[in-house]
């Protein structure tokens, strides 16, 4: 399966120290310096607490659950091997990351990841939750977002009419068969 | 973060706009907008793109779209595609691309001509144009194809309000010079530039259009342009110093008009060639002039020999990807000028190029030590050992595309196997030369395949299928026609491949029931499965498939006797997600085309 090596990057970590991040609900997550960079909002709070290491970073809006999840992708993309991989390779990794993940899940996740800065995990999760959305109706949507329904039907009925103005293009077929 | 009681209400409409901009098609949007009034409103305000088909008024249509989606980006109007609305002079277009002109000409005299305020006009007219200008002025990309009614006019008032254009793309239509000198005065900042069938343009569209916005383009790409000579071409070379990117179908166009473009595109990355009247001089000139080069592509019968290939490993050092089709005075030793020549080589294709053999390959194989990507098809000309240099030197190899290669044998295939570890993919089709110990090899080396598909490969069995199993961990599989392959092979591949999401196991006459309620027991990912031509399949294989893989999105079983209305009805019911469903018009009861319709696709069999 994909490769997942050893993390290289620990020999250098030894030098920096690990940065300790508390969640809403107590529980203290460490994260290398490094990793961290990917998060603005980490990057902001460091700054304001001059270069003491020891004290303990709060991050109150963000549960320990989430939080580790969130460290573990962050970890990932700071792996060598993350990024020699492919378009094709990064859209797999993604969807493996969050195989099975309920939306709500995804939604959470993505609000986080915007919380603390950290953009391209906040775009993957946008990127997954239109991947659900794709192919579902509007009760669907509605029902998972908690959406209450405002158009009167007649309203709904005439933007429905004024959306069929554009061709749909059928899914295309793998060209493998011209060879 | 903490739960909230409205989701909604507590999302911030910049995330709802992002969820958006990742929701490309246009029934996903449609559903979004409908959601609530907030979600319409932000869609509309969000949305970027517009895909437009023939309609019943399409100037009327633009009206109201400019009204409801004020910041669209990039619109896309082909009048090729007919869309659900009836086309009342009776002939519907065919939606191939590969329509020919002829049958173009025959269609535009059909057609009505556009009144004054568009009633009756089925094609965007001029003032249809227009309206694309005042409405949507922060357009960047403009498509344009088969649009037939639209003339120099139209496009200069849109060129006149939309001047932030970056690119622009007309197939087919009559738009002429006027039209394109306009575009030149107003566009400044065009980056990509494509025409393809404009046979109203001649040199002097193109010219003026390179005097006036040249120095911003960055892409351009030519095809059947009958009236573009070598003047305009040399205009290009000498206001378009940006240029990356130049893609060329002309048989209008010499060497004179080439040269000019080699000497004054310094910068030029990407090259795609399919000229007939162009020799080596040109070539010789890219090796000198063009050094920046990245990826080289020739097709069709051109007249370039070794001479070339030696220019351009001499100069172009950077060359990355490389693709040879139908260049049949090419050969192995051109192949060794740019292998040697050109290190950083991670791509290479060489389709019908019936003097370039095994030497050549050795040649990859020796000097390509950073190849990712090689596809050979149509090569006899390799032996059977062809591929063992390959082996042996391309360390990095990830996909190989080997098709109608007959020469190839198990030895070149243990090589790849045990020199090539990163392999991913592995495509193989109608290659008669490898059998099962190539594969047995693949299996037992190859920890990182993913794809593996061994079209028509009838030397190929259950042996190979076994290693396969053993040895890796593979998404995709296609063993289409490999007639010795049986329920031992694929019972393998279902216990060994639980990641499985493409299976094509077609006109393979041994195989049983057995096998496909295996693949349903171990591969709950199946998203693609085609079955046809299996005689021996049954509605029992059907249904436990059916009722085990619940991500089935789509399946194929044409000509399977064994496969009655009953199985039909059970695959298409039993799964929630299935998007097609292939199969024969008269194995579909009625009870099934009414719960299932929409999915099904009948085969065909007046083509």
């Amino acid at each position: 399966m994909a490769t997942s090596s050893s993390n290289t990057n620990k020999a250098d970590h030894s030098k920096n120290p690990p940065l300790t991040l508390r969640s809403s609900d107590g529980k203290e997550l460490k994260i290398f310096r490094i990793v961290a960079q990917q998060s603005s909002t980490i990057m902001n709070l460091l700054d304001l607490e001059e270069e003491s290491n020891t004290d303990v970073i709060p991050v109150s809006e963000v549960d320990g659950s989430t939080l580790e999840k969130l460290i573990e992708l962050m970890n990932n993309h700071t792996e060598k091997s993350f990024n020699y991989l492919g378009v094709k390779e990064r859209k797999k990794f993604y969807n493996d990351f969050f195989a099975n993940w309920k939306i709500l899940d995804v939604l959470n996740f993505g609000l986080v990841a915007n919380y603390l800065g950290v953009q391209v995990i906040f775009d993957e999760a946008c990127q997954k939750m239109a991947d659900m959305i794709k192919s579902k109706s509007v009760e669907w949507v509605r029902k998972v977002f908690e959406i209450k329904n405002d158009f009167t039907p007649e309203e709904e009925e005439d933007l429905k009419k004024e959306n069929k103005w554009a061709y749909e293009r059928g899914d295309l077929d793998d060209g493998d068969d011209a060879i | 973060m903490r739960g909230v009681d409205r989701i909604n209400d507590a999302l911030p409409d910049e995330l709802i706009v992002e969820i958006f901009r990742h929701v490309e098609s246009k029934s996903g949007r449609d559903a979004c907008s409908l959601a609530c009034k907030r979600w319409l409103g932000l869609e509309r305000v969000s949305r970027d793109t517009i895909r437009i088909g023939a309609s019943a008024s399409p100037d009327n249509l633009v009206n109201l779209l400019g009204r409801r989606f004020p910041n669209v980006r990039y619109m896309y109007i082909d009048e090729h595609h007919s869309t659900s609305l009836p086309v009342p002079c009776g002939k519907r277009r065919r939606s191939s691309e590969a329509s020919s002109s002829k049958s173009r000409f025959t269609h535009v005299s059909d057609r009505s001509v556009p009144g004054e305020d568009g009633a009756g006009s089925y094609c965007l007219t001029d003032s249809g144009m227009a309206a694309v200008g005042e409405s949507f002025a922060k357009l960047e990309k403009l498509s344009l194809i088969w649009c037939s009614t639209i003339t120099d006019a139209g496009l200069r008032s849109f060129a006149e309000k939309c001047r932030a254009l970056k690119c622009l793309d007309l197939q087919a239509c009559y738009i002429g010079d006027r039209g394109l000198a306009s575009v030149g005065e107003c566009c400044k900042c065009l980056e990509d530039l494509n025409l393809r069938y404009c046979e109203a343009l001649s040199d002097s569209g193109l010219v003026q259009l390179v005097i006036g916005c040249g120095r911003a383009l960055k892409s351009l790409g030519i095809a059947a342009c009958a009236r573009i000579t070598d003047v305009a071409f040399e205009a290009v070379g000498s206001h378009c110093k940006a240029l990356e990117s130049l893609t060329l179908d002309s048989e209008v166009i010499h060497n004179k008009g080439f040269l000019a473009i080699a000497k004054g595109c310094s910068e030029l990355k990407v090259l795609k060639l399919q000229c007939l009247n162009i020799t080596d001089d040109a070539l010789e000139a890219v090796g000198v002039h063009c050094l920046s080069l990245e990826s080289l592509a020739l097709y069709s019968f051109q007249k370039f020999t070794d001479r070339s290939l030696h220019a351009i490993g001499k100069g172009c050092r950077k060359l990355k990807s490389l693709t040879l089709s139908d260049c049949y005075f090419l050969s192995n030793k051109g192949i060794d000028a740019i292998a040697s020549g050109c290190p950083d080589l991670t791509h290479i294709e060489v389709n019908g190029c019936h003097k370039i053999g095994t030497d050549g390959l050795i040649s990859i194989g020796k000097f390509c030590t950073k190849l990712s990507e090689l596809t050979l098809l149509y090569c006899q000309r390799i032996d059977r050992n062809g591929l063992s240099e390959v082996g042996k030197g391309c360390k990095l190899l990830q996909t190989l595309h080997l098709v109608d290669c007959a020469g190839i044998g198990d030895d070149s295939m243990c090589s790849i196997a045990k020199g090539c570890v990163n392999l991913r993919k592995l495509h193989l089709r109608r290659c008669y030369g490898v059998g099962n110990k190539g594969i047995v090899a693949v299996g037992q080396n190859c920890k990182f395949l993913t794809e593996l598909s061994l079209r028509f490969c009838d030397r190929i069995g259950d042996e190979a299928l076994i290693a396969i199993g053993r040895g890796c961990s593979l998404h995709h599989l296609n063993v289409s026609g490999c007639l010795l392959v049986g329920d031992a092979g694929i019972l393998a591949i279902a216990r060994g491949h639980p990641n499985l999401s493409y299976l094509d196991v077609s006109v393979l006459q041994n195989l049983g029931d057995n096998a496909l309620v295996e693949v349903g027991e171990c591969c709950p990912l199946l998203k693609d499965i085609v079955v046809s031509h299996c005689r021996r399949i049954t509605d029992r294989g059907i249904s436990h498939l059916s009722r085990n893989c619940k991500l089935l999105e789509s399946c194929q079983m044409v000509y399977c006797p064994g496969i009655t209305e009953a199985g039909v009805a059970t695959m298409a019911t039993s799964c929630a997600r299935m998007k097609k469903l292939l199969v024969e018009k008269w194995k579909v009861s009625e009870r099934t085309k009414r719960r299932s319709g929409s999915i099904i696709n009948y085969l065909c069999l007046d083509l």
